[in-house]
Parts: C-alpha cells; sequence; structure tokens
C-alpha cells in the first residue's frame, strides 16, 4: 500500500490557471493556435512591451478614475496655498499618516512667498476620506477619495500648488482625461479615414490611386505646426469646452490620417499580389469580402501597431497647441494646459514642480512607444 | 530571451583529438561526427545530426535530400556560414587544400575570424540557388567579381580587370569586355549564375560548393550549368560538393552521393552503387520517384483505363476523336497583351505592349489530363490565368462546353455573369505556402467557394469540408487547425480540397508539384489521378518539368515566347519531337541513370 503513495498522487489537482496554461500549450503543437494567439505570445515574451503595456493600463486607470484617486476636486483652489511645494507625508504608529501644515508669508526684500511648516500641528491623512464631490465615470455622484485628510476642510498638496492654489496631482489626473481620451479619439477618427481612403487608393490602383496619392502628398507638403496653429485659431474663443475639445481632435485627426492611409495602401498593395488573394477570386469572393475577409485580418496586428505609436503623436500635438494658447484654454484642463502656467522662465525657477505634467507626458509616450514598438515585432514572424 | 547563451559555443568546446588520425591524403574535407543546431526559444533544432562524410580530391561529392533534410546546413557549416540562431556544435571539418598541405578544422574557428576569411573565398567559394538575391543589384558584376581578387590578391585595377574578362570569358558569358560592366538585372538567370561561378572560382578554390545552383533555372539553363561545372572541374583540377534535392542531376555530375534525411546520412558510396544498388529504403524511394516507379502506376492505370473506355479507344485515330468526342474546353487564336505603364504626374501613360500570348489554340478533351509545357516567361501560366479568367483576355475564344450545359464562351462573359463557371474552372496553385491564407482555419480556406453557391448552409459546408478533407487524405480534424501546422504536401492537399469542393469539371493545375519534395510529389501526383478516376476531372496540367509531364498527360502542348510550338498525343511529343524547340527541351533534360550519362547529345534551340 505504501508504494501506491507515490508524491504525485500527494499532489493538488491542477489549478484552472494551469489547466488553461496546458490547453493554451497543446494550441501551439497541434497548430490551432491563431495568428493572433501567436502574437500575443510573443508579445508576451517581450519585457519592456509588457511593462509598458502595464504601464498605460495604470496611466488609463487613474485617468478613468481620476475623481476617486486625486485628493481634491479640479476646481477647488485656495488663494493661500498658491505656489505651495510639494508636501511631505510623515507616518508615526499612534497618528498613522498625517502632514504639517503650513504658514505662508511673503518675504520683504525678494518678494516671494515662504511657507514655513508648523511641526507642532498635526492634520491627519486617511485612506477613503470624505471630501469634494465628484461623479464617479461621469454619472455616479460620489465624494469619497481614496486618500485624502480626515477634515475635509484641510488641504493636501502632494505635488505642490499652481498659482491659483490647486492641487496639482489632482489636476494632472484630470488634465488626463483629456489628454489621453483626445489621443485616442482623434486617432480612431484618422484610423477610419485612413482604412477607407488607403483601402481604396491600393485596392483598385491606377488614376483613383494616382489622385489620392497626390491628394496625401499635398496634405503632408504643408508644414504642421503653422496649419495647426491657423485652424486652431478659427475656432470661435466662445466656444465651450466641449466644443473646443472636438474642435481640436477632428483638426489633428484630419491632417493625421495622411500617415495611416500610407500605411494601410502599402500593405493592401503587397497582398493583392498574394496567391491566396487570386485564389479568393476565384473562389467568387466579392471586393468587400476580399478586403475585409481576407486581407485585413493579414494586416490588422500592424494597423494596431501603427495606432499604438500615432496616438503619443496626437497627445504631443495637443499639449503643444495647448502649450501655446491655441488648443484648450482654462477652465478646461490637460496636460498642455497645465503646462502653460511653466511658460514663464521665473515661475519655473520657483516652482519647479509645475513641469510635473511634463512627466506625465512624457511617461504616456514611452508607454505608448514601448508597446506599439512590442506589437510590430510580435506581428512580424520573422523578426529576431 | 536570448538564444545564444543557451549552448556553449563551439570553438571553445574541446575538440575530440584528431591529430591522432588525421585525415587521408586524397581526402579534401573529413567531417566527423558534425552536429549543427539551431536554438530557439522554444527548443534546439539539430538540422545536422552526427554526420560524417568525406569529399576526395579532385571528385564530385553530390549531398542529396529534401527540404529540411539539414543538407543546406552542411554546406554552410563547411564554410561557418550558418544563419543566426544556428551554429556547430560537435565534430570536426578537417580540410587540407592541397595534398600534403596542413589540416585545419574549421569547426573549431570563429565565424568571424582571420582564418576563416582567409579560407572563404579563397580556398573554399560557393555558389547559391538564387543568382538574383545572391548577387548586388548596385553594383556591376565585374566589381563584385573583382572584389574576391582583391581581398586576397593585391593586383592593379587593371591587371584585376583583365582577370576578370578571362574568367568571364571561361565561364561562356559572351561579350565579356561589355558584360563585365553590366548590372546583374542586365543578365538573364543563367547568365547570372555564370557570373556567380565566375565569382566563386577567380580565386581559384580548390574546393567548391554549390548549393541547389540550377533549381531556379529552367531545364535547357541548367543543363549548361552543369556542363559548365563539370568542365570547369577538369580543367581547374578542384574538389566539388554538389547539394541538390533532384536524383536527375545527381545521376549528371556525381562521383560519389551521400543521401541526407533529417539531419543524418543514411546512405553514401559511389553514384553507381546509389543508383544501382541503393540499400536504404529512402534511397529507393527517391530514386523509385524520379525513374517512375512509384507513379508508372498512374501511367499503366491510365493506359488500362484507356484500353476500357470507348472514347479513349478512338483517340488512336485523332481524326474519328474530333469528330466523336467535343472538346470540354477549345481555346481558339487566344491572345494576352500587358501594357507597361510609366507614371505621368495625373494620367498614366501606357508604354510599352508586352505579348505574353500570341493567338494560342488548343483542344482539351473530357476526362483527359492536357500538358502545358514551356519554361519560365513563355506564357503558360498566362494562359492559364486567362482560362481561370484571372485575367481578361485581349482577344480570342475560350469555349466550355460541358456534357448537358450550355457552350459558353469564357473570354466574352462579364465578371457577373461568370460567377457559375468560378465553381466549375477551378485552380491549384505552386505554392503551398503563399496560397492558403495563414489567417483563415482550414475550414475557412476549403470552403470559401462554398459561399458563393446559394441555398448552402453553414452545417452543410462544414459537413462538404469534412468529406472533401477526407477524400484528399487528410483528417476531419485538420479543420479547425491553420495552415502553420501543416507540411507542404499536405498544404497542397488542402488546395486541392479547395479546387475540388465545387465539384469541378476542369482543374488548371499550375505547376502544382513543383514546390513539392519529390517523395511528396509522388503522393500528390498518385491522388490527382485518383480524383480524376472518382471524379471525372480534367486537368489542365501546367509545368516546366517534362518529367512530370511525360508520366501523367495524354496530350501535351509546348509553348515557346507565347506561341505554342507543337501539340499533340504525350507519346508522340516525347517521343518523336517535331519542333526544334521540343527536342532542345527534351535532351536538356536530365538522365536519371548515371551510366548513361554523356551518351544524349546536347541541343540547343536558337529561333
Amino acid at each position: 500500500m505504501v508504494d501506491q503513495m507515490n508524491p504525485a498522487a500527494l499532489e493538488a489537482p491542477p489549478t484552472p490557471r494551469q489547466m488553461r496554461k496546458a490547453r493554451a500549450q497543446l494550441k501551439f503543437l497541434d497548430g490551432t493556435a491563431s495568428q493572433s494567439q501567436l502574437i500575443r505570445r510573443r508579445y508576451k515574451s517581450n519585457p519592456m512591451a509588457m511593462f509598458g503595456l502595464y504601464l498605460l493600463c495604470l496611466i488609463y486607470f487613474t485617468a478613468i478614475f481620476a475623481g476617486f484617486l486625486a485628493p481634491h476636486s479640479a476646481s477647488s483652489t485656495s488663494a493661500d496655498h498658491a505656489y505651495q511645494p510639494p508636501q511631505a507625508v510623515h507616518f508615526t504608529l499612534e497618528d498613522g499618516f498625517f502632514i504639517h501644515p503650513t504658514e505662508s508669508s511673503t518675504d520683504i526684500e525678494t518678494l516671494q512667498r515662504v511657507f514655513v511648516e508648523d511641526p507642532d500641528v498635526k492634520i491627519p491623512l486617511t485612506f477613503f476620506a470624505t471630501g469634494d464631490e465628484y461623479q464617479l465615470l461621469g454619472f455616479i455622484p460620489a465624494d469619497v477619495h481614496f486618500f485624502g485628510t480626515v477634515d475635509p476642510d484641510q488641504r493636501l498638496y502632494l505635488l505642490g500648488a499652481d498659482r491659483a492654489g490647486a492641487d496639482l496631482l489632482s489636476l494632472i489626473l484630470y488634465g488626463g482625461q483629456i489628454s489621453l481620451s483626445l489621443g485616442l479619439i482623434g486617432v480612431a477618427v484618422s484610423l477610419v479615414l485612413g482604412i477607407v481612403i488607403g483601402g481604396i487608393s491600393g485596392y483598385f490602383g491606377g488614376l483613383t490611386d494616382t489622385i489620392i496619392q497626390r491628394v496625401i502628398e499635398f496634405i503632408m507638403s504643408i508644414p504642421t505646426l503653422p496649419l495647426w496653429l491657423g485652424l486652431a485659431a478659427a475656432i470661435p474663443p466662445r466656444w465651450g469646452i466641449t466644443e473646443t475639445y472636438f474642435a481640436i481632435t477632428m483638426i489633428l485627426s484630419l491632417l493625421g490620417w495622411t500617415g495611416m492611409a500610407r500605411v494601410i495602401r502599402g500593405r493592401v498593395l503587397q497582398s493583392r499580389g498574394e496567391d491566396y488573394i487570386l485564389a479568393a477570386k476565384l473562389d467568387g469572393a466579392s471586393h468587400g469580402r476580399i478586403i475585409l475577409r481576407h486581407m485585413m485580418p493579414s494586416f490588422v496586428s500592424h494597423i494596431i501597431a501603427s495606432m499604438s505609436l500615432a496616438v503619443p503623436a496626437m497627445i504631443l500635438a495637443e499639449t503643444s497647441l495647448s502649450f501655446l494658447g491655441l488648443g484648450l484654454r482654462a477652465p478646461a484642463i490637460s496636460w498642455g494646459v497645465l503646462l502653460q502656467d511653466s511658460q514663464n522662465l521665473q515661475v519655473v525657477a520657483n516652482a519647479p514642480w509645475l513641469l510635473m505634467p511634463a512627466l506625465a507626458v512624457v511617461l504616456t509616450v514611452i508607454a505608448f512607444n514601448f508597446v506599439g514598438d512590442g506589437l510590430r515585432d510580435a506581428a512580424d514572424p520573422y523578426g529576431k | 530571451m536570448d538564444a545564444r547563451q543557451v549552448p556553449a559555443p563551439s570553438w571553445r568546446r574541446p575538440s575530440t583529438d584528431w591529430r591522432s588520425d588525421p585525415p587521408r591524403g586524397d581526402v579534401i574535407v573529413d567531417v566527423r561526427n558534425l552536429h549543427a543546431s539551431f536554438y530557439t526559444p522554444d527548443a534546439e533544432v539539430k538540422a545536422v545530426d552526427d554526420i560524417s562524410f568525406q569529399a576526395v580530391r579532385g571528385r564530385t561529392l553530390c549531398i542529396v535530400g529534401e527540404s529540411g533534410s539539414g543538407k543546406s546546413a552542411t554546406a554552410r557549416s563547411l564554410m561557418q556560414l550558418i544563419d543566426y540562431p544556428g551554429q556547430i556544435s560537435e565534430g570536426n571539418i578537417l580540410f587540407s587544400p592541397g595534398a600534403g598541405s596542413a589540416v585545419q578544422d574549421i569547426a573549431a574557428m570563429e565565424p568571424t575570424c582571420e582564418e576563416i576569411r582567409a579560407i572563404r573565398g579563397r580556398q573554399i567559394s560557393m555558389i547559391f540557388q538564387e543568382p538574383m538575391s545572391s548577387l548586388s543589384p548596385v553594383h556591376t558584376i565585374g566589381n563584385q567579381i573583382s572584389e574576391v581578387l582583391e581581398i586576397h590578391q593585391g593586383l592593379k585595377p587593371r591587371q584585376t580587370r583583365e582577370r576578370v574578362i578571362e574568367e568571364l570569358r571561361r565561364v561562356g558569358i559572351p561579350l565579356p569586355e561589355e558584360r563585365i560592366d553590366s548590372y546583374t538585372f542586365q543578365l538573364s538567370g543563367g547568365m547570372r549564375q555564370r557570373a556567380m561561378i565566375a565569382m566563386a572560382l577567380i580565386a581559384r578554390p580548390s574546393l567548391l560548393i554549390a548549393d541547389e545552383p540550377t533549381t531556379a533555372l529552367d531545364v535547357t539553363t541548367q543543363a549548361q550549368i552543369l556542363d559548365l561545372l563539370a568542365e570547369l572541374k577538369e580543367q581547374l583540377g578542384m574538389s566539388l560538393i554538389f547539394i541538390t534535392h533532384d536524383m536527375g542531376v545527381v545521376a549528371e555530375i556525381a562521383d560519389d552521393v551521400a543521401v541526407m534525411r533529417h539531419g543524418k546520412i543514411v546512405e553514401q558510396g559511389p553514384v553507381d552503387q546509389i543508383f544501382h544498388d541503393p540499400q536504404h529504403d529512402y534511397t529507393k524511394q527517391l530514386l523509385g520517384s524520379v525513374q517512375g516507379g512509384a507513379t508508372s502506376r498512374n501511367r499503366r492505370a491510365k493506359i488500362e483505363r484507356a484500353a476500357a473506355s470507348p472514347v479513349v479507344r478512338e483517340r488512336a485515330d485523332p481524326a474519328i476523336t474530333e469528330v466523336t468526342e467535343r472538346p470540354l474546353l477549345s481555346i481558339r487564336d487566344l491572345r494576352m497583351e500587358f501594357h507597361t505603364v510609366a507614371g505621368g504626374l495625373f494620367a498614366r501613360r501606357s508604354k510599352k505592349k508586352l505579348e505574353a500570348v500570341k493567338g494560342v489554340s488548343l483542344d482539351i478533351a473530357p476526362g483527359t489530363t492536357f500538358g502545358l509545357v514551356g519554361e519560365s516567361g513563355c506564357g503558360k501560366t498566362t494562359l492559364g490565368r486567362c482560362i481561370l479568367r484571372a485575367y481578361k483576355p485581349t482577344s480570342g475564344q475560350i469555349f466550355f462546353d460541358e456534357a448537358g450545359r450550355e457552350q459558353v464562351d469564357l473570354a466574352a462573359l462579364s465578371e457577373r455573369e461568370l460567377k457559375p463557371y468560378r465553381a466549375r474552372v477551378r485552380m491549384v496553385f505552386q505554392d503551398p505556402y503563399g496560397s492558403l491564407n495563414p489567417r483563415m482555419t482550414v475550414r475557412q480556406v476549403v470552403e470559401e467557394p462554398l459561399r458563393m453557391l446559394d441555398g448552402v448552409d453553414s452545417e452543410e459546408r462544414g459537413e462538404r469540408t469534412a468529406v472533401m478533407l477526407e477524400r484528399v487524405g487528410l483528417k476531419r480534424s485538420a479543420m479547425n487547425r491553420y495552415p502553420h501546422a501543416f507540411s507542404g504536401g499536405e498544404r497542397q492537399r488542402i488546395g486541392m480540397a479547395r479546387a475540388l469542393i465545387t465539384d469541378p469539371s476542369l482543374v488548371v493545375a499550375d505547376e502544382a508539384v513543383s514546390a513539392l519534395d519529390v517523395s511528396v510529389r509522388a503522393q500528390v501526383l498518385d491522388l490527382m489521378a485518383e480524383l480524376q478516376d472518382q471524379l471525372s476531372l480534367t486537368y489542365l496540367f501546367i509545368s516546366h518539368d517534362l518529367s512530370v509531364v511525360e508520366r501523367i498527360c495524354d496530350d501535351v502542348a509546348v509553348m515557346y515566347f507565347g506561341d505554342v510550338v507543337e501539340q499533340g498525343a504525350a507519346e508522340d511529343v516525347f517521343e518523336r519531337p517535331q519542333h526544334p524547340y521540343t527536342q532542345a527541351l527534351l535532351s536538356a533534360t536530365p538522365v536519371t541513370d548515371p551510366s548513361a550519362r554523356g551518351t544524349k547529345g546536347r541541343l540547343t534551340y536558337q529561333p
């Protein structure tokens, strides 16, 4: 009886996760794994791309739940705390997390604002603190914040304050909502334009192709910045935040589709010569079916890759426009708008934390680039 | 994951002490227990698995094997040229350039060290399969050939140029003084391969490795290159290692043969022994597939069938056949012109007219296999695609006449009217890799043509697909797998299933077996013959391979530059060719018997 008790029999039965893994492994061996499964596998083996993906998920998560994660609402300001430097969070066992309040005064000689911490008073902090009211996901009214002061009237400046005394961390989180969504929507619009125009250009060729290509070349040859500036200046100043937001998105995507259209035209031209496309034609498939069912799957991964590389360009474009004061304007908050404050060299010298929104832009752009590069490599089975 | 970190690099591996057992004096390369592997993230793939062979000075060693047998990896190992992520993991390659000269172990050298660079090009050279991609398109051939001389011998530019011209003349390039300044795209395939040979030979290597040098060439060009190599080997006293998959080429050129399979040498010996007394089953199988053993069954079956069926018996007299049997497909004066275009700013001006098919007329009788042969660029593929209406012919008629249906002229139909006939005339492609969409499962690929037929629901499509897959010798379970999980032969079966699922009457097979290994080729041909009997199919078999056409076709047409120069029953055309081009083509086909080597004169055709 003893020899029946082998170690394998004592092992726990496989967990669902292990079973899934084993089944997936089997798929790769018997050839039922689809191309997207193969791409996913290659993508996962790229640590930089996975890092980028996690970072990106984190960034979008913070933007979606900005109201919950931000200690204050975007509109709550405190004139006493204008240009308040970042506050240090302290921790003791009996009091938990706390900060010291600051007292601001103006230096008579330099006219600089000086903040003095009062080490005797402790403002207690807590998780899931009650504070400013906000709408979670845009429609659920809530007033619970992930992290904040126990007393809703006290203020917390983890990344410092801007000139109106608003919390910069909260502003960056709220600004991400506009900057990040604008990138996605803009790319989505230019993707649709690119697929339709590029697909027609590549599939039908001939005169159609020539005309479309000349138009694309014309649009591409216009210097970008002056054109943006011109178009953005044409937006009526009395338009509200939402209208301006959509106008800026449209301007960026109407000029941004050309690159996408070229990529797609190239891919269509390339796969038009494949034997399996001729086979589909001889099978009696229609033009639409050939483009959508037979050609598209082979370059969807490339489209996704070039899309994820186009999003940061879009975000950067919005940031530069807003930075120059021609995109979104306060009271709208985007990373570009926040950076307008740092246009003044003196302000930057005295309050360097105002450059923090730039860090958010850099992190997002890098994350998108890692993801895009990883996707491109994973989609190309012949790359190393 | 860096695969390079997995194995210990070979040059640091302590090799077995070969100095106590040096190679024989007449052996130029002595390969002992060579292992070479490719290290992928998933596994180590053994391309060369413990092989040993010797190449004797002044003789030709043929390494023969099918794709994936490791023959190219062996050849590349000899020069330390294996592509990343592969490398030699074990064994010795003992090379001694001349009798009594020092012996070097190439396997122990680093792929980029001084010693191996002194050997490459200088003592061992290599010619590759595809001369277009192995020669640089942006340098003249003279430039590329001189480079070898510049690296290995410090000659003056003028002397170098003279040497190159002399070498080009030696490899049979006409007007070498002018051709030395031409670019690769200005030369034909055969000329490019000659330039490649000149480049390989200019430093007078003692060993030449030729990796499938004639596979990409037409038969007539192949014959010239083989003759040239044999001649140069004699003149220059080189040794030759010749890699090929074609037993016919082996019979033409080899002194010794090594047969490889799955990275191992299964049999080696002198060419006569291999051909007349093969020991290993695999060698017998390879020989059988070229000498007709395996596939002559089809032909026998065909002859028996012919004897039994009254229709074909009457075909003994062509005049009677014409009357009693209406052809399934008759082509009348078919022309196809292409216009090369040059881009203007907005309009495209047509510049040049290229006549790919110049007034071809053919009749294909139902239930037969019609062979269309010719060399690359002769218009045979264009003709096939006109019949399929992948192209719209410029002029002429294609009458398609099925029993029990109205006769139609396919050439005149519009795209919409053509739809029902897309199911009646089907195609099998040459390339088993490019013709199956890698993003679709086998089921999706095979059932696609059923979608254009009305009233076939998803369930019925699935059922018919399964039945058809079983019919072509695949399992039902193959339906949900993707093409990348199948070998070349299996993919071609999938292609057959796709062609036959609509129950067509005519199948255009454009080089359908050319991309397959010989043993697989025989199986696919067997399958085609079997399906022809079961489904009463008519085949238009387009091929450049005369031996295949001779074995399976009833009637043959020979094309040359858009014209059909000769047509008739297969026996007549192959036994008694009338047209000088057919004669030249036949004389260039390798004889699959080494003892008959040189008994057949080569004819060339200059119109």
